[in-house]
């Protein structure tokens, strides 16, 4: 049997059981990568063991608690599992798998995520092509309020208050993060058919929608931005119709970073 | 309401590597029938190597985010779907063992000669299948010093210049004992395959 594998000192070659054993340095791992492009025979011989240490890896079946699976899906999926179109679903999930990735977000979905964050448990999601499990109303909001305390609890998490007619409403940022959150207490309802809609104001002066929400019968709101917030100048509050693309309501507050 | 509905349009008839393929264009249902058919064996490796249920069920989260974010790069070319799937537990979970490395406690049972392979803290509650009654009698056709270093390596998420520290042997011996082991394991289940 012809063996790829040379004893040669400092040989890359040499470095492959460790490799497929995850038993190599950083730097180790790092040069048998850089050989590997390079050399059909490592290649061949990894393809050939892998399903020797695949079998051993699998030889020990445990089954998860069920809650893994849930809080799996949840973290993936939670805040566009609310979709409710094929497009929308299509749009929405690259930005939902990736939520530190904020900066990749489109700001088309951040209404259907607010709503669904809004009609809570209750909401059953169907995309169309996939059905989600039936708690998805209850998923999106544990998804969205762990990123919530998640943002608030950041080490350099950032507190700015907005100043509103009436409420109290606070701006929460984390540049760490590039994830930013609005939290308030005793907002009133917005005129009937509309929404509270948050703006992050970039430097060149364009504008991206970052939330909209209403807030509860007690007049919270806990809701997450869905733009990056270290590219922002500043973040706007308005009222608008529900989907507004861009902000032509009346301006609450604007708190400059 | 259904209380918990059956993935679609991911099915039984779909392979590995479809659904692999289907997570990759975005099909979330693909995805949990992967999760579903490999979660007890990722699981099972992570509990292994961490010996903690809740660091084991961080990997298990942390690797099948990554199935679900990576699965456009994965390479039919080279191995299996579940051999992806399981590499990728597998790195997650040794990478948590290597930043926990203060953590001595975790380490009690690297001695010397410690071969648990076939008495681990799991052990009463794993399932015991035809895969794992073949990885067990292959691994017994290696020499108990091969063993041992495959042991330390895989299981312990120790490096080949840990493994010849902790043994005492240099470090070229490590690397010769988990070659030789990795080769003979593999004649070893070709063999029952």
């Amino acid at each position: 049997m012809t063996t790829p594998w040379h004893d040669l000192a400092g040989d890359p070659h040499d470095l492959l059981p460790g490799f497929l054993l995850d038993a190599l340095d950083p730097d180790e791992s790092e040069r048998f990568t850089g050989h590997l492009p390079s050399c059909a025979a490592c290649r061949a011989e990894l393809a050939a063991l892998s399903d020797t240490i695949s079998d051993l890896a699998s030889a020990s079946h445990v089954a998860p608690p069920s809650d893994v699976e849930d809080q799996l899906m949840a973290s993936l999926f939670g805040p566009s599992v609310s979709g409710g179109t094929v497009d929308d679903d299509a749009e929405g999930i690259v930005p939902a798998v990736t939520p530190l990735a904020s900066h990749r977000r489109r700001w088309m979905w951040p209404a259907a995520a607010a709503a669904a964050f809004i009609l809570g448990a209750g909401l059953v999601a169907t995309t169309g092509v996939l059905h989600v499990a039936d708690t998805s109303g209850q998923v999106v909001a544990d998804g969205e309020a762990q990123l919530i305390l998640d943002v608030t609890s950041a080490p350099d998490a950032h507190f700015m208050p907005l100043d509103l007619p009436q409420g109290t409403a606070k701006l929460v940022v984390s540049s760490g993060m590039n994830m930013g959150a609005v939290m308030a207490t005793d907002l009133p309802m917005p005129a009937s058919g509309r929404e509270y809609h948050v703006w992050t104001v970039m430097a060149d002066g364009s504008m991206k929608s970052a939330a909209t929400f209403t807030p509860d019968t007690a007049g919270h709101v806990s809701v997450m931005l869905h733009t990056g917030v270290n590219d922002a100048a500043a973040f706007m509050l308005t009222v608008e119709d529900p989907g507004a693309a861009h902000p032509t309501g009346e301006m609450l507050a604007e708190v400059q970073v | 309401m259904r209380p918990d509905p059956a993935p679609e349009p991911a099915d039984d008839l779909s392979s590995p590597e479809e659904l692999l393929a289907a997570c990759a264009s975005g099909e979330r249902a693909a995805f949990q029938a992967l999760y579903r058919e490999f979660s007890a064996a990722a699981y099972g490796l992570a509990l292994r190597v961490l010996r903690d249920e809740h660091l084991a069920q961080d990997a298990l989260q942390e690797a099948f985010t990554q199935v679900w974010t990576d699965a456009g790069r994965f390479d039919p070319e080279s191995g299996s779907a579940r051999a992806w799937i399981m590499t990728l537990v597998h790195r997650r979970a040794v990478d948590r063992v290597r930043r926990d490395q203060a953590d001595r406690q975790r380490g009690r049972a690297w001695g010397t000669g410690q071969l648990d392979v076939d008495h681990d803290s799991v052990a009463e509650i794993v399932e015991l299948r035809a895969e794992h009654r073949r990885v067990r009698s292959a691994l017994a056709a290696l020499t108990p010093l091969q063993r041992q270093a495959l042991e330390l390596a895989y299981h312990r998420g120790m490096t080949q210049a840990q493994i010849a520290d902790h043994l005492g042997i240099p470090l070229g011996t490590a690397k010769t004992r988990l070659r030789d082991a990795l080769q003979r394991l593999r004649l070893e289940m070709e063999g029952t395959s």
